[in-house]
């Protein structure tokens, strides 16, 4: 764990960030899965979008594949970052 | 139960067909969702559908009214949504935009699909 000077906040140490920013819904868990097959097991990979949808779709995935989100940070204008764990 | 509607305003019949299979659907109890995608995503937005009136058919919005207050979901898809500008705030009560992946795992959870 570390902290988070943006949030503020204890978050996970990602291996990854992900920059979704710009994707639209059907491209971003996709290329979550691409991002994420390159991890080991265990390892974080952090993902930010700045399209509200991905609250709901990120999590879907999250449940349908059974990679874990530890982590959700809700920033202002849109902007989620997702910490998820590689299973 | 996943019913599909992908019409607006261009085909009335298309538009509200799907509506009355998934009211007929709600007020038997069942845990139904309207999938609104392309033109049909504009459905959901407020006042678009007051003047939808297929000739034999009750007026689409009080379809769609009787849906939502038997239990029914409408979801707009946000791969259709966002293209025609449409957001949150445009929402009719009852509605909301989903994603692909909410559709599939809806689906995966063992929803039947009419599409």
């Amino acid at each position: 764990m570390r902290h988070d000077m943006a949030s503020d906040k204890t978050v996970p140490v990602a291996v990854r960030v992900l920059d979704g920013s710009g994707n639209v819904c059907a491209d971003l868990t996709p290329n979550i899965k691409r991002a994420l097959s390159e991890l080991q097991p265990g390892e974080i990979l952090e993902v930010v979008s700045d399209d509200l949808v991905a609250r709901v779709s990120v999590p879907a995935w999250s449940r349908l594949t059974g990679n874990e989100i530890v982590e959700t940070i809700e920033e202002p204008d849109h902007r989620t970052r997702f910490f998820i764990k590689h299973k | 139960m996943l019913i599909n509607c992908s019409y607006g305003k261009e085909d009335p019949e298309r538009a509200t067909l799907p509506a009355i299979v998934a009211n007929v659907a709600a007020t038997a109890d069942q845990e139904v969702v309207l999938f609104l995608t392309v033109e049909g995503v504009r459905l959901a937005t407020k006042g678009y559908a007051d003047d939808i009136q297929k000739e034999g058919f009750k007026p689409l919005k009080e379809v769609l009214s009787s849906f939502v207050s038997n239990g029914g979901q409408i979801w707009a898809c946000a791969a259709c949504t966002t293209p025609r500008g449409i957001t949150e705030d445009d929402m009719i009560e009852g509605a909301r935009i989903m994603t692909a992946t909410n559709l599939v795992e809806y689906v995966v959870d063992g929803a039947v699909t009419l599409f």
